[in-house]
């Protein structure tokens, strides 16, 4: 079997590039993409702005805080879709087998074309000459014979940069990096590793596999000391097939009223439907999720020192519908039962809609009473309308939902 | 209150009891079975506040009194005593039970009687309406699976039961597919209710359990207020009925099709088992084609292949293909057992029906499916 190359490639700071792109006044500033609003996060950070300690994830306040003088901009999502074609495209030249993993990263895997560009090395350098090309953005890339290490070897290399591992090299190369840098390693099990003493992946190599079975389990324990020698074969796959669509936004101020979650989860459930339509999808699952106001605690910083993002309590309500929807208003009625029966009865930070067990559209049972059919089509025609006028063109008024806004002004009018 | 049972007759009602007792409910006392001893036997009582069942037990009663256990608790327990006779007494709310020339013994916290809900009690004064239990099954069993499963849209979410004078008849429709049973029977009565799937569920389980005693003697049914009463071998059970507009399903029903076909139900059937195995994802559909004198099944899948499988009908007509889930139509050839079904199909987006081949059935069943669009 030919040598494996896996090549991961990762845009530099990729959201505030782009932003700089656009508006070459931003250029050499440090620019700060969301986190705008009072409590959003921070989505992506210009390397100016990662000078102040400022990253990704971040809450927007702290942010403010370390980097008074940032340029905070709220994104522009249509955009870097659009860009993240353009890179796609360009990924393209060099291999057909490619797994996004977000707008501005994706595995390629090269083994059957390093060869025709000269090597993978050769291969990643005119991969990141023709992003330039055809984007003016720079783009980094690990390459690795797995998935695990090129991502790893992939944040050696940034910015702009390529970091290359052999296969020879990976035991050196992850022996003493921490745990966390592994997949699936996040800051609970991070805790427990160092707890017992495992610091570095050759920490995790090194302990015999009873004794972190103890902590994760027999298969968990096999798994985690396989990927921790660098041993991953997992494919690069290339034609993901969803999984679940979602939609979810975090309030300027924590809500509390029926008529402001009424709002959001009818705004969350057309957008899912949409998408869904989009893909030709319906899905059978709808899932309410909520976030609460009250924050019960810390996570482990990422840097010590640091203060800890904060964490709330996460309430999360599913309900199996028998026939599978792609239909607004049917996502945004179950949504608000499950949000009924839930009794939050508190202040909500953040409200998402989710579909999942998905089906594809085209094998579509008939409706005997002819109600099921019409939505669709209503569905298909608004969609058109948003194709060709725009986003906001046309929605839906908020029908059926009036009750719901009528006994909160009952409510308010009582106080 | 102390009374002396059999164990095999008290597992019996205990096992309707805590089928019904809500275990989740915000209610805890909902998840009790409430025992109350009479003069000579113990009942036995459970509710959701939706359906609510009582049974009697013949008992030596030592002394009367009324005791409310964890449905499942108790049941777990009886279900672990050897078959003899067992002892239930109580100290407080506090409930023990023994069996006879046995060492073992179980305590269990109980409640007091009075802490349990009443009972729905159907009006002195409501008309009493009797039907053969096998009758009452065979509408359920013929139906019940085009019962929707959506417990938001509560009009399809239940069965509609009808009564008119000496016909009884049951439609389900779950908004894709619907079934029609109609049955003559020697009694008159005049109702009309919506029976919540639970419900329909638990009277089958009823009925079934009557069946199996040898018992097909009658259930007296009676509406009253907002609740339907089923009595028969033993057991009352009553169901809240669903306050909703069952949908126009007359006009859904097509009076004619424009082809029918006659094919023999068994094997019909088993072509549709082994070619919906093929078929795509969870979607479960079966293209049917009709031509030359025969019926063909074919279904496929973009992620693991096809299937095919043939059988001969009388057809000479020009070639029509429809799709179908496959469930759907599988459902339907086991709600009866005549050798024939016939199918009746017009174009492939019309509803199709599908009724038994002897004549006599085929006025009292039949079935409408929605195709899909393959």
């Amino acid at each position: 079997m030919p040598q494996r190359w896996i090549l991961h490639a990762d845009m530099d700071a990729f959201y505030a590039s782009v932003e700089q792109r656009e508006r070459p006044e931003l250029k050499g500033k440090p620019v700060i993409v969301g986190g705008a609003s009072a409590r959003g996060v921070v989505s992506a950070a210009s390397y100016e702005a990662r000078k102040f300690g400022v990253h990704s994830a971040m809450p927007g306040f702290r942010a403010r805080q370390l980097c008074p003088e940032g340029v905070f901009l709220p994104g522009n999502m249509e955009l870097y879709g659009e860009v993240s074609r353009a890179i796609r495209k360009v990924f393209e030249e060099f291999t057909p087998e490619i797994e996004p993993l977000a707008l501005d990263e994706a595995f390629l895997d090269i083994t059957g074309s390093a060869k025709l560009f000269g090597g993978p090395v050769a291969l990643g350098e005119q991969l990141r000459d023709r992003v330039r090309e055809a984007t003016q953005l720079t783009v980094s890339a690990g390459i690795a014979p797995s998935k695990l290490v090129a991502k790893i070897a992939c944040t050696f290399s940034k910015p702009d940069g390529l970091h290359w591992v052999q296969p020879d090299e990976v035991e050196s190369f992850l022996r003493g990096l921490p745990i966390r840098r592994l997949w699936g390693v996040g800051p609970v099990l991070g805790e427990k590793l160092t707890a017992i003493g495992i610091q570095t992946l050759g920490d995790l190599a090194r302990t015999p596999q009873a004794h972190l079975a103890v902590i994760v389990g027999e298969d968990r324990a096999a798994d985690l000391q396989r990927l921790a020698r660098g041993d991953d074969s997992r494919a690069v796959s290339v034609s993901r097939a969803p999984k679940s669509y979602g939609e979810e936004n975090t309030f300027p101020s924590d809500v509390t009223e029926l008529l402001d979650v009424t709002n959001a989860l009818t705004t969350h459930a057309e957008a899912v439907a949409r998408r869904m339509r989009h893909d030709n999808y319906r899905g059978r699952t709808i899932t309410l999720k909520a976030k609460l106001g009250r924050r019960t605690g810390r996570r482990t910083p990422r840097v010590s020192g640091e203060q800890g993002d904060p964490v709330y309590p996460l309430v999360s309500r599913s309900r199996t519908l028998q026939v599978a929807t792609s239909d607004g208003p049917t996502i945004r009625d179950v949504a608000l039962a499950l949000w009924r029966e839930a009794k939050i009865g508190e202040p909500v930070r953040l409200l998402g809609v989710s579909v999942s067990k998905l089906e594809r559209r085209d094998a579509e049972q008939l409706d005997l009473f002819g109600a099921r059919n019409q939505t669709d089509a209503l569905g298909d025609a608004m969609d058109a309308i948003t194709d060709r006028y725009g986003k906001g063109a046309i929605s839906r008024a908020v029908d059926g939902v009036e009750k719901a806004t009528q006994s909160n002004s009952i409510k308010r009018g009582d106080k | 209150m102390h009374v002396v049972v059999s164990k095999k007759e008290l597992l019996k009602i205990l096992a309707h009891c805590q089928g019904v007792a809500d275990k989740k409910s915000t209610m805890p006392v909902l998840g009790n079975v409430l025992l109350t001893a009479g003069k000579d036997s113990l009942k036995l009582s459970a509710t959701d506040l939706y359906l609510a069942v009582l049974g009697d037990v013949p008992a030596k009663v030592e002394e009367s009194g009324s005791v409310a256990v964890g449905a499942k608790d108790l049941f777990d327990r009886v279900k672990m005593m050897p078959d003899a006779m067992l002892s239930i007494s109580t100290d407080g709310a506090q409930t023990t039970i023994r069996a006879q020339g046995s060492a073992r013994r179980y305590t269990l916290n109980g409640l007091f009687g009075e802490e349990f809900p009443a009972l729905p009690k159907a009006d002195e004064g409501a008309p009493k309406m009797s039907l053969e239990i096998s009758a009452l099954r065979d509408l359920i069993n013929s139906t019940h699976f085009s019962i929707s499963t959506d417990e938001t849209r509560l009009h399809l979410n239940s069965a509609l039961f009808e009564w008119e004078g000496s016909h009884v008849r049951m439609v389900t429709t779950d908004g894709h597919r619907l079934s029609k049973r109609e049955t003559s029977v020697s009694g008159d009565g005049n109702a009309k209710m919506l029976i919540p799937l639970k419900g329909v569920l638990e009277l089958r389980r009823l009925c079934d359990e009557a069946r199996a005693d040898g018992d097909d003697a009658l259930v007296t049914i009676q509406q009253s207020g907002p609740n339907a009463f089923f009595a028969m071998s033993g057991f009352q059970f009553s169901v809240k009925l669903v306050d909703a507009q069952f949908p126009p399903y007359d006009q859904v029903i097509p009076s004619t099709t424009a082809r029918s076909i006659r094919a023999p139900r068994a094997a019909v059937a088993d072509a549709l088992r082994a070619v919906s195995i093929a078929a795509s994802d969870r979607t479960g559909g079966v293209k049917l084609t009709l031509s030359n004198n025969t019926m063909r099944f074919s279904s496929e899948s973009p992620e693991s292949g096809d299937g095919f499988d043939e059988v001969p009908v009388e057809y000479d007509e020009e070639e029509l293909t429809i799709g179908f889930n496959a469930r759907y139509f599988l459902d339907v050839l086991s709600a009866f057992t005549d050798e024939h079904l016939v199918l009746g199909v017009s174009g492939e987006l019309d509803p199709a029906t599908i009724t038994p081949g002897n004549n006599t059935d085929a006025e009292n069943y039949l079935a409408v499916i929605m195709p899909m669009r393959i």
